[in-house]
């Protein structure tokens, strides 16, 4: 893991626009990432990671759409570049995995045309190579071969997510993005994928961005990890600091809303209230209405910024103003 | 091969049907049915005519309506299809296979071109969602449909034939001299391309307007977003990810496509005297001549019902999941 | 939902309800409209047109411009009642053969399959050359027996389909009755769906009223647009010059046959809101 930053997001705004209707889902946000390092990204439905996913690597399709902030990758801010600059980063650089429910396979092709194509608009190889990389590939996630020449509808779930994994992969890139990779999978499934994953980027080196619902999931293989709530960053810290000591109110709900295997029985804290509206202006704190620890006349009038409180723990809330 | 089976099972029993309604129709009247012919063109049918209508009717007084059918099931199955009235002596089947060709070159010539320009405007004007795509394209294909196809081949024949005088007003080829080899392809193509160019262009609206719904709905399926972050070329996405989905609804749906082509076909032929089966049915509704209607119909169902099965072995080959039994 | 701003939202199918409310207008004020009587055969014959006869006059002295006003009401009828009769057709076997399922959807679904294969022109032809008495009603009768197969096939996906989501498990397990299920669960959802049929079922029939005519299997003492364009085309209207006579009647079902389409689009792009332009 090297020390560089790879990826430099800074005041990152989009959301979906249509017709005189819009909404922000991602309010503001910036983050930085470096080489080889695996961050969490933790929150709710309708928190906007999914947004802010496909908003870094510039591929929300309308109605959604970047509003405004640079993202620097490699040095190159991919908002300024022109469609063709990008398309040839694309894969190379930087690929996706997106979640598992998902059909991302053409329903029509081979397994291997697929992987084929993955590869040959980017780099150039010859029929041979093509066919010792894809079997290469399918080697380290785990695939028989012969699944080469089946088809998308052949394959079980757990198996065509491997395939899309094994295709982020084809190039090498600097960084992978997983967009809930195996929440649609069953528990066993999930949990080897996930090991096979950390493994394939201790062995290759790339970062991982890893957006999730499941908290618990990022804690035992993120480096970092971040929880997004209404849009924005709310707290940011090296998964272990994360785990010992939540310091935002939401990040501790969401930490204790799952009940240990092991122990007593313990009495589970929900978080009460729904998320706030985003199409609309959001006045102060936006976890105000639903935080138990909520300050009256600060968190409803001041949004708290994110600010570093201890060595690499970030979080946005008032009651560490002045810590 | 399931799915090839039931289609042939289903191409068996629609040929049955067909070929029963044309048994059931004419004794859906009170009465015999050649006399229901008979006294509805008040006696001007000759006795010849008479007698071949009985014939092509089945009607063996003699024996029971149970028998009759058995009988005319074998006469249909050996291509008995009995005399022409409006060309007696010549059998029905004779003057059916002289028109034929004329309708299989025809409409089967245009209709590939109108399937395959359609498809290929309707993927363009889905790609490119300009304001000329919706606002020029998709009402002018909406007009195209609902215009009727012998009043544009009326149009068509009025300005380019009539008017213009840049091409022949009817028939197939030009009879005057007796021209063979070379010339007469030639002169056949010239008779063909007015017909040709109506069959096209009123058929195209509707292939472009399935081809054009549907890439729309395929462009919101996830693998044509992850197409797109893989960094493949536009054109790659385009055709072979979306266009190459999105045109499979286009063969299941070939059985209604081919029936509107089937009547435009029809009039067609009828506005421009092209010798094809559509001109053969015109003239023998006019005629009365009821056993040539009734071949004439049933060699249409055949053709479409040929047609289609064409259309489901392609999908087969085109559709990877249908191969496997899969929905 | 309301359907007056739904129509006049879209600006294509505002186009098509302005046609088409014309159109209807046309109809009903003909006697108002009409300078002369379609029928009266007292007019010079084969006249161009000129201020007295906007359209000219037919082979046997009519005037066509009155004929076309008049002929509006008969390709509307036709068109409409056969769009209704069809879509009503369709409705019930699609709805049934979904519901039902089973044995009964086999069997419907195979008679659906073949009217839908079993082309629709030649079948009405062939079935027009039987019929004794060719009024309206005939044509009706005709034009509809061929035109509800695609509809019912349609329906019954659609049936399928909401068959499946929730709230309809859930009216099952609370013992709704069947007929409360269809009619307060599916037959709402499927309204649009339905429309849309009823759209496509007219402009249908309006063509094939119109190809009827003019093959002189209609009622040709009828004065229709469809009868029309037969009347010119066996008196060689165009050989003769008199391309309105043609012309104007076959562009009116053109016209009328697009407005319906058009009108269509707005419900399309209502029920499937990625046809609208992103």
């Amino acid at each position: 893991m090297g020390n560089n930053t790879l990826l430099k997001v800074k005041d990152f705004n989009a959301g979906y626009e249509f017709k005189t209707f819009k909404t922000w889902a991602v309010r503001d946000v910036s983050f930085d990432l470096k080489q080889g390092e695996f961050l969490g990204v933790a929150g709710e439905s309708g928190c906007g990671k999914s947004t802010l996913a496909f908003g870094i690597i510039r591929l929300l399709m309308p109605p959604g759409k970047i509003f405004s902030g640079t993202i620097e990758f490699d040095g190159k801010d991919l908002i300024k570049l022109e469609e063709e600059e990008i398309r040839k980063m694309r894969w190379k650089e930087f690929s996706m995995v997106f979640q598992a429910s998902m059909n991302v396979l053409n329903p029509v092709m081979k397994v291997r045309t697929q992987i084929y194509n993955a590869i040959r608009y980017h780099v150039h190889m010859s029929p041979d190579e093509l066919d010792k990389r894809a079997k290469e590939l399918l080697r380290l996630i785990n695939v028989s071969e012969k699944y080469l020449d089946a088809y998308p509808h052949q394959l079980s779930g757990g198996m065509k997510q491997r395939v899309v994994i094994a295709m982020a992969l084809a190039l090498n890139p600097k960084l992978i993005i997983m967009d809930e990779p195996t929440t649609a999978l069953d528990v066993v499934v999930q949990r080897r994928i996930l090991q096979e994953i950390d493994e394939l980027r201790r062995k290759f080196g790339f970062a991982i961005i890893f957006i999730t619902h499941d908290l618990s999931l990022l804690v035992e293989i993120s480096d970092t990890i971040l929880t997004m709530y209404a849009g924005q960053i709310i707290e940011k810290a090296p998964s272990e600091k994360l785990y010992a000591k939540p310091l935002h109110p939401y990040t501790y709900g969401l930490m204790h809303a799952f009940p240990s295997l092991v122990g007593k029985r313990q009495r589970l804290h929900g978080i009460a209230g729904r998320p706030p509206d985003l199409s609309k202006e959001i006045k102060g704190c936006p976890f105000y209405p639903r935080c138990d620890k909520r300050i009256e006349g600060v968190c409803d009038i001041i949004n708290p910024k994110l600010v570093e409180i201890e060595d690499g723990h970030m979080v946005a809330c008032h009651l560490y103003d002045g810590k | 091969m399931k799915y090839i089976i039931k289609r042939i099972i289903f191409f068996l029993i629609t040929a049955w049907a067909a070929v029963t309604i044309n048994f059931i129709l004419p004794r859906l009247m009170p009465g015999n049915p050649a006399e229901v012919m008979i006294a509805k063109f008040q006696g001007r049918l000759n006795p010849q005519a008479i007698n071949a209508l009985e014939i092509a009717f089945g009607i063996n007084t003699k024996q029971n309506i149970f028998f009759q059918y058995i009988d005319y099931l074998g006469r249909m199955l050996t291509g008995n299809f009995g005399i022409s009235v409006s060309f007696y002596p010549t059998t029905v089947a004779q003057v059916l296979s002289q028109a034929i060709p004329w309708t299989l070159g025809l409409a089967g010539i245009s209709t590939v071109l109108a399937f395959t320009f359609g498809t290929l405007i309707g993927i363009g004007a889905s790609w490119r969602r300009t304001s000329v795509s919706s606002g020029v394209i998709v009402p002018l294909s909406f007009f195209l449909n609902a215009m009727p196809y012998f009043w544009f081949a009326l149009v068509v024949e009025y300005i380019f034939a009539f008017i213009l005088g840049w091409f022949p007003l009817g028939g197939a080829y030009s009879s005057s001299s007796n021209l063979a080899g070379l010339p007469l392809i030639g002169s056949i193509l010239y008779h063909a391309f007015l017909p040709g160019l109506t069959i096209v262009v009123t058929a195209l609206g509707g292939w472009m307007l399935t081809m054009r719904n549907n890439m729309i709905s395929v462009l919101s399926d996830d693998y044509i977003t992850f197409a797109f972050a893989q960094g493949l070329p536009d054109k790659t996405v385009e055709y072979q990810y979306a266009a190459r989905n999105a045109i499979l609804p286009s063969f299941t749906g070939f059985a209604m496509a081919i029936g509107f082509v089937i009547s435009g076909v029809l009039l067609t032929e009828i506005i421009f005297s092209y010798p094809g089966v559509g001109y053969l049915l015109y003239q023998a509704v006019l005629n009365i001549d009821y056993p040539l209607m009734q071949a004439i119909f049933l060699f249409i169902t055949i053709a479409v019902l040929v047609a289609n099965f064409i259309a489901d072995i392609v999908y087969v080959f085109l559709d990877p999941r249908a191969r496997s039994g899969g929905e | 939902m309301n359907y007056v701003k739904l129509f006049f939202s879209n600006r294509k199918s505002a186009v098509g309800v302005i046609i088409f409310l014309m159109f209807i207008a046309m109809a009903i004020f003909a006697p108002y409209i009409a300078p002369y009587s379609p029928t009266y055969m007292g007019f010079t014959a084969l006249e161009g047109p000129s201020i007295k006869h906007l359209l000219g006059t037919t082979a046997v002295g009519q005037d066509i411009f009155s004929q076309v006003i008049w002929g509006s009401r008969m390709s509307l009828m036709v068109g409409i009642i056969t769009g209704a009769i069809a879509t009503t057709l369709s409705v019930i076997v699609g709805l049934t053969s979904g519901y039902v399922g089973g044995l009964t959807d086999d069997i419907l679904m195979t008679i659906t399959n073949i009217f839908l294969v079993i082309p629709g022109l030649p079948l009405i032809i062939i079935i027009s050359a039987f019929i004794v008495v060719k009024g309206m009603w005939t044509i009706i009768f005709v034009i509809s027996i061929t035109g509800w197969a695609w509809g019912a096939r349609t329906l019954r996906s659609q049936v399928l389909t909401l068959k499946d989501r929730d709230y309809v498990k859930a009216s099952v397990v609370v013992g709704e009755k069947s007929s409360h299920i269809i009619f307060s669960d599916i037959f709402p959802n499927m309204m649009s769906l339905i429309v849309a049929n009823f759209f496509g079922a007219s402009v249908y029939a309006v063509l094939s009223e119109a190809g009827l005519e003019f093959l002189g299997l209609g009622n040709s003492s009828a004065v229709s647009w469809g009868t029309i364009l037969y009347w010119a085309q066996n008196n060689q209207a165009l050989l003769f010059g008199l391309w309105e006579w043609a012309a104007v009647p076959g562009l009116l079902i053109a016209l009328l046959g697009m407005s319906f389409a058009l009108m269509n689009f707005a419900v399309d792009e209502i029920t499937n809101p990625r046809l609208r332009k992103r």
